[in-house]
């Protein structure tokens, strides 16, 4: 019984986060490096004081937890047409040139640490092995921007 | 186990078409070895889940008193088969990518499926396996 009482109480946390937070953050990317930084890298603890506060502090980080593994999944699973795409709504959400993000994504590697705690290590490998490809197609789409001449 | 779809990605050639339409040749050879790496890892993990599942196995078998021949003989079998379709993978992704071994990486990772399930359950005492019969768990 207890125990059902806490799952309804994990799905209604997942279904607000969902509804309230996520459903304003354009793309995957964008939702999944939220998400991960609400994890404490020291424990591996996620911590959220609103989604804590409606519910319980268990429920806010089972719910924040279930939702980081599954967009985790999504993007692990994704074409790199997609990833390349992802990552071009990314650059435009948050107003960032994409030269700027390529460099920073290609020196500091974020994504390595934005997948969940528990993972396949292959899947996690994929991941990040498509994000490095795709920051290298999307580097050379500013290359051949760059060489086009102004009035092309 | 890795995801099925995580397999399927690894091994289609709908990223590499993808990649050659975009007329870079760092991204094509970053791709390509970059998919080579990942086709190991995965191969890797195979080879080191069914060894997990042999040492289980054996353990079991050395304090088993009724041992079902036909059973024994799937798992060697089977153990064999992934072994070795593993090994044929090493080669043939060195030589064509992973691309080409898409088929040999289902079937091995099936087999590898199936070998943990006929091991799991040789693993159950002779109630939980009526049990399990009764329920539909084959």
């Amino acid at each position: 019984m207890e125990a059902r009482v806490k799952g309804v109480a994990v799905e209604a946390a997942r279904e607000d986060l969902r509804n309230r937070t996520l459903a304003k953050l354009k793309g995957e990317f964008a939702r999944l490096i939220y998400l991960a930084s609400t994890r404490d890298y020291t424990t591996g603890q996620y911590q959220h004081d609103g989604l804590a506060k409606e519910f319980s502090r268990e429920a806010a980080t089972a719910a924040l937890k279930s939702c980081h593994e599954e967009i985790f999944k999504t993007l692990g699973k994704s074409s790199l047409e997609d990833v390349v795409e992802e990552l071009e709504v990314y650059a435009c959400a948050n107003h960032i040139e994409m030269v700027e993000l390529i460099r920073t994504w290609e020196n500091l590697q974020p994504y390595r640490i934005a997948r969940p705690l528990e993972c396949d290590p292959v899947t996690a490998e994929l991941f990040a092995s498509n994000v490095t490809v795709a920051l290298t197609i999307l580097r050379s789409h500013c290359l051949r921007e760059d060489r086009r001449p102004p009035d092309a | 186990m890795c995801p099925r779809e995580v397999l399927d990605r690894i091994f289609q050639r709908e990223d590499l078409d993808f990649v050659a339409r975009q007329d870079s040749r760092e991204a094509l050879e970053l791709f390509r070895r970059e998919r080579k790496r990942i086709a190991h890892l995965w191969i890797r993990q195979i080879r080191q889940e069914i060894a997990g599942i042999r040492q289980v196995h054996v353990a079991m078998v050395r304090e088993s008193s009724d041992l079902e021949p036909a059973t024994e003989l799937k798992v060697a079998l089977e153990y064999l088969l992934v072994s070795g379709l593993c090994w044929l993978m090493t080669v043939a992704i060195y030589f064509l990518g992973p691309v080409h071994t898409r088929g040999l990486a289902r079937h091995a990772s099936e087999l590898a499926a199936d070998l943990s399930s006929v091991v799991g359950k040789s693993a159950m005492t002779p109630q939980a396996r009526a049990e399990n019969l009764t329920r539909g768990g084959g």
